[in-house]
């Protein structure tokens, strides 16, 4: 990595800068962000759910699962009093359940869109930088991956990796370790769409100047990937990462439905979303499917903001 | 046992418990009877893709059943109000001592091919049924009749067996012949009306490639297809029918739908005119009936359900703790909250549709007594560890396993799990490998109205469905004693006797009888169902 | 370009092999054999047992089904499947209604996805834009079978504006699922064009555009849209590609007789040569979508090379 000041001084729009201005950098976007309302909104939305997650029995003191929680002859009565959200078909407290869920939802969304967005992001960056035989090989691969069905793969994936039971490993490491795998299989199915996008965004920003001049520079591929492709090609695939989130956290339930996903007593908000679902009982009981709605959109809300005023900080383009 | 088609869950699931939801225990299947209807018109029917050909012998699910029990007739015919066993080409079915039977034809019944049913197509048909190599799904109903083993594969690829013929089949003459069986059954003419022993044509027995003869059978019933397509099966009236359930509607067509519910919705719009499932969350307050103002019903139906003990479960050995277990469960609250009262709280083994039912074999056991449950459940020293509840992801169980598992923790301190095995396929196959601790889901649909049906192929020693390895030599021995009774009185009451004994073995645990709802449309009237949750389609009449 | 066509063209060979293998051996290994519960609580006899494992290959090895399946593919036969079927006559009929199920959505995708993205995008901040934010959210938290629920109820049973259920398939009884199965993709795609949309604008060529003194409406047509559509195209074309096998739900709710439901069914069946037999063509299909998308890519960015 030669002569960084040379290189800067040559480059010409390039946009995201070098080593010596990233500390400016970072110091920029924080006032740009410190003033944007959107970020104060979406980092208060994060806190307050991770803190729900972390720690439930602070804002919902019983907890749904233990027994005699649930009392079948509360089922499906609407919000009141006592039960804020009403109950849900098996007359349990469907607040409860929701800050509960928080935990599964947001570890399985979280967890599996960072899984796709590395793999998705690092392959696509490789597959459109590098082009040629590597670019086909790894884009007919993400095309196979594309092609099969969640139902098959996740059912194969956590079959031939079965939880081990009477293990000796805690209730906790158990629960992780579900978690972790429920992740695996939605992310090995996940990740050909952000390679295919962040595939395209690479090759549209490879052919710019300042990446040419770079290279012709003798700029080493991954200081090129890492300081310009990257930060210029980012934003489509944070646009989905963020949408997906939500479909990760809906899309759980499809695996716990199947016995497959988390196990019993499985409190998830795709659980409680899924559950109420029908239209019998969106009809009849629409407070089952809306509260565990409104929190799902709501951290989906809270990481799109996030998104989108970390991208406005830090657009290069803004510069 | 006919094979129910698995409610679809889809992949996400909202499945329902529908295909095998239930009533408000209403005996009579009729919906409207005051309009008049007139004769001929078209009716379209909810149907499924039928998962086997469509010949009687190979036939043993409810899609391509209920095109199969249209199109043909048996020897005698279920009414479609008491399920009691009529004749229909029988003329007469006579014994003296329940293993002889002489059975006379009608004249002039005819198969759609134009020529006439004579006692050979029976003899012949059924033959050709139990054949090994021919390797039909029903083959085991066959198997009082004597001579049944030499039918059997003889060889590992099964391209042999060492007779085509069951020694106890006789043709007398072309309207007579004889059944022998090997044993004493007492309840045979019942069991002559299941779809397995209707009559084949001359031209299926001779037929080489017999593939197109199961897309369009031959069949002496009311009706034949003239249609078979992915998407639809036509059933038209059969103009030469002899028998007496002569349909009013010219033309029947079977919509094959993926989902019930898209199946409810055309009938609430009119754009179909029968369906058979009512989605289970349109049973929610009655909203079905609402979105069907006189145009529903329900019916009582020959289906039960119960949770198997798993045989290799040693703890579930202890019958106090059985019967804990199964006083544990408020079986009302159940039906009430989550069938919304379309279920009927089992209080035996038995359906009460059938003949020789009685009410009240598993006695308190399966009355809710939460105390008493406990005080059993630690006298029996409790369950150590986890306590799995099985049961399938696509049919829309979760629903009642949960509610199950949350009484028995909070009614007995238990640590229950629901364990859901993605599809009814994974589930048998754990079931069939004995792999599951615990309980299971099991349930039952009648093959033939009768108390026998419910107890010999489920809870008799090394029978064919008993998935909790259930063995007591008494209970086997009166259930030979009741096979061999001479009067069905006598036979009911020692088949009575025999389920007692279940009611302190405990088995398995009931849970709740199954009723069947259905809905039409404004056009049709006379709408019917039998207690085999099918339609009677003779009845059914366009306004 | 024809020579880069035709690498593409050859390079299906190898993916289809590979995936035709990846799959078979999927359903192979799925717990639960085919036999299970097909006789109910039953085990089914054993006579049937037999004829149906030799009718189906079931009692041989299953590397040598593979290739005794394969055999029969090159022969342009697909294999029954255990309906009785053809699996081939299966996705003749069904394939035709899956896809023009896609193209319908894929053209609302493209109307009302660009177009929320372009009106979002340009007042970025203002209501507009919020309100098109609100809306994804709602898209994205509802499964799709609320939204295709309730569109049935509202639009088909109570207002009577669409056919209840689609089962015939003709292009009228599409239109409302098609709709239902745009709507998660039109969230997705409105969102990009907005973020790109808005990216573009800042760059320096619309600057220099303004300063050339083009119109509004042509630096953002001419330019930026157009410089902002590779995001958007991929994602089209990933849609175009989710919507032949990911459409289950929709055909269940609109009871359409397409290859989503096929799939799901043959896959609960553990139908192997069904299974394989559809998967192949969606990933034929979805080859030939990303060429094209592939191919536009040098369209919209003449600086993109695609060898």
């Amino acid at each position: 990595m030669t002569d960084i000041a040379t290189e800067e001084s040559l480059v010409p729009t390039d946009p995201a800068g070098g080593d010596d201005r990233e500390a400016s950098l970072w110091g920029d976007a924080w006032d740009v962000l410190r003033r944007n309302p959107l970020f104060w909104i979406s980092a208060v939305l994060m806190v307050l759910f991770v803190v729900m997650a972390a720690v439930p029995q602070l804002f919902a003191p019983n907890d749904p699962s233990a027994p005699g929680a649930c009392d079948l002859n509360n089922a499906r009565l609407g919000p009141s009093a006592q039960a804020w959200f009403g109950y849900d078909l098996q007359g349990c407290d469907v607040y409860a359940l929701t800050i509960w869920g928080a935990r599964s939802s947001i570890l399985v969304g979280l967890f599996t869109t960072l899984v796709t967005v590395i793999i998705g992001v690092s392959l696509g960056v490789i597959a459109g930088y590098a082009g040629k035989w590597v670019d086909t090989l790894l884009s007919r691969v993400a095309d196979v991956f594309f092609a099969i069905p969640l139902l098959l793969g996740g059912i194969i994936f956590m079959y031939t990796f079965p939880t081990p039971t009477n293990s000796g490993l805690s209730e906790t490491a158990l629960y992780f370790l579900i978690v972790f795998k429920v992740t695996l299989a939605m992310a090995i199915l996940g990740w050909p769409g952000l390679f295919r996008l962040m595939r395209s965004s690479v090759m549209q920003v490879k052919p710019q100047e300042y990446i040419q001049a770079s290279r012709a520079l003798g700029g080493s591929p991954l200081r090129i990937i890492r300081r310009h492709i990257i930060p210029n090609a980012f934003a489509p695939v944070l646009v989905v990462a963020t949408i997906d989130l939500g479909g990760y956290i809906a899309t759980e339930a499809t695996l716990s439905f199947l016995g497959i996903g988390l196990q019993d007593p499985a409190i998830s908000w795709g659980i409680a979303i899924s559950s109420a679902s029908q239209l019998g009982y969106i009809v009849a009981a629409p407070h089952m499917l809306l509260f565990p709605s409104v929190f799902l959109s709501l951290t989906v809300l809270a990481f799109i903001m996030m998104g989108e005023s970390l991208r406005d900080a830090l657009d290069p383009k803004l510069r | 046992m006919r094979v129910r088609t698995r409610s679809i869950a889809a992949v996400a699931l909202a499945s329902s418990v529908a295909l095998l939801a239930a009533a408000c225990g209403g005996q009579s299947g009729t919906g409207s009877t005051t309009a008049q209807g007139q004769e001929g018109g078209e009716i379209s029917v909810r149907g499924c893709t039928p998962e086997n050909p469509l010949i009687p012998t190979n036939t043993n699910e409810v899609c391509g059943g209920n095109v199969l029990d249209a199109v043909t007739a048996k020897l005698v015919h279920y009414n479609s109000d008491t399920a009691k066993p009529e004749n229909d080409i029988a003329e007469s079915i006579e014994t003296t001592d329940n293993q002889n039977f002489t059975i006379k034809l009608k004249t002039g019944y005819k198969f759609s091919d134009g020529t006439e049913v004579k006692a050979h197509n029976f003899v012949d048909a059924w033959n050709w049924g139990a054949y090994g190599p021919n390797g039909q799904l029903n083959s085991y109903f066959f198997e009082p009749i004597e001579g049944f083993a030499d039918t059997q594969c003889t060889d590992e690829a099964c391209k042999t067996a060492k007779s085509e013929t069951m020694s106890g089949l006789k043709v007398v003459d072309d309207y007579t012949f004889t059944i022998k069986t090997t044993s004493p059954v007492s309840n045979l003419p019942v069991r002559l009306g299941y779809t397995a022993f209707a009559p084949q044509s001359d031209a299926f027995l001779n037929a080489s490639d017999k593939t197109e003869l199961g897309k369009l059978p031959i069949g002496a019933g009311p009706f034949k297809v003239t249609s078979n397509t992915a998407t639809e099966i036509v059933i038209e009236k059969f103009a030469d029918y002899s028998g007496s359930n002569k349909p009013h509607v010219d033309k029947v067509t079977f919509k094959i739908y993926n989902d019930t519910s898209a199946a409810f919705n055309d009938v609430v719009a009119n754009n179909l005119d029968l369906t058979d499932v009512i989605p289970a969350d349109q049973l929610v307050g009655d909203a079905w009936k609402s979105q069907l103002p006189d145009r529903n019903g329900s019916r009582e139906t020959g289906i039960i359900q119960v949770m198997t003990f798993s045989s290799k479960d040693t703890q579930l050995k202890n019958v106090d703790l059985r019967r804990a277990l199964s006083m544990a469960i408020d079986r009302d609250l159940i039906t009430k909250q989550i069938f919304n009262g379309a279920r009927t709280p089992a209080t035996g083994w038995v359906s009460p549709v059938v003949d020789g039912y009685k009410a009240g074999a598993c006695g308190d056991n399966c009355t809710f007594n939460k105390d008493e449950a406990k005080k059993l459940y630690d006298a029996a020293g409790g369950y150590d560890g986890t306590l799995l509840l099985s049961v399938n992801g696509d049919g829309g169980h979760k629903l009642w396993a949960d509610a199950v598992c949350n009484q028995w923790k909070a009614n007995l301190g238990v640590d229950c799990k629901v364990n859901i095995t993605p599809d009814f396929k994974t589930l048998r196959q754990q079931i069939n490998n004995r792999e599951l601790t615990g309980l299971f889901r099991s349930g039952w649909q009648m093959d033939y109205p009768s108390i026998e049906n419910f107890l010999t192929p489920i809870y008799a020693t090394g029978a064919s469905s008993n998935d909790g390895d259930y063995s007591n030599a008494n209970f086997d021995a009166k259930l030979k004693e009741a096979a061999a009774a001479t009067s069905s009185d006598e036979a009911n009451t020692l088949y009575q006797e025999a389920e007692q004994i279940l009611g302190q073995d405990m088995p398995t645990i009931p849970q709740w009888y199954q009723n069947s709802q259905f809905g039409y449309s404004t056009k049709v009237t006379n709408v019917k169902m039998t207690p085999f949750s099918t339609w009677d389609l003779s009845a059914v009449q366009v306004k | 370009m024809g020579k880069y066509i035709v690498r593409r063209l050859l390079q299906m060979i190898p993916v289809l092999l590979g995936t035709t293998f990846i799959i078979y051996m999927m359903v192979f290994v799925l717990p639960g054999s085919p036999l299970d519960g097909k006789c109910g609580e039953r085990p089914c006899p054993d006579a049937f047992v037999k004829k149906f494992e030799e009718e189906f290959n079931l009692d041989k090895p299953v590397l040598l089904r593979y290739l005794l399946y394969l055999g029969n593919l090159f022969r342009g036969n697909l294999g029954t499947n255990f309906y009785g079927n053809s699996v081939l006559d299966e996705l003749r009929q069904r394939f035709p209604t899956t896809l023009e199920l896609a193209l319908i959505a894929v053209f609302f995708i493209i109307v009302v996805g660009i177009g929320l993205g372009v009106i979002a995008g340009i007042r970025k901040g203002r209501f507009a834009d919020h309100l098109i934010t609100v809306t994804t959210l709602i898209l994205i938290s509802m499964p799709v079978f609320v939204i295709g629920g309730l569109a049935q109820m509202v639009f088909g049973l109570k207002l009577g504006w669409f056919p209840v259920t689609a089962t015939d398939g003709t292009f009228n009884q599409l239109l409302l699922p098609g709709m239902v199965l745009a709507s998660l993709y039109i969230a997705y795609v409105a969102r990009l064009t907005r973020t790109s949309l808005i990216e573009n604008l800042r760059a320096d060529y619309v600057r220099t555009a303004k300063a050339k003194g083009l119109t509004r409406g042509r630096q953002v047509g001419l330019h930026a849209l157009r410089n902002s559509m590779i995001p958007v195209v991929t994602y089209i074309g990933l849609s175009f590609g989710g919507l032949m096998g990911g459409a289950i739900v929709t055909e269940r709710i609109f009871n359409i007789n397409g290859i989503g439901f096929f799939l799901y069914r043959s896959i609960t069946q553990r139908d192997g040569v069904s299974v394989v037999g559809t998967i192949a063509l969606i990933v034929i299909v979805y080859l030939f979508v990303n060429l094209l998308v592939d191919l536009l890519y040098g369209v919209l960015d003449p600086r993109i090379s695609l060898d």
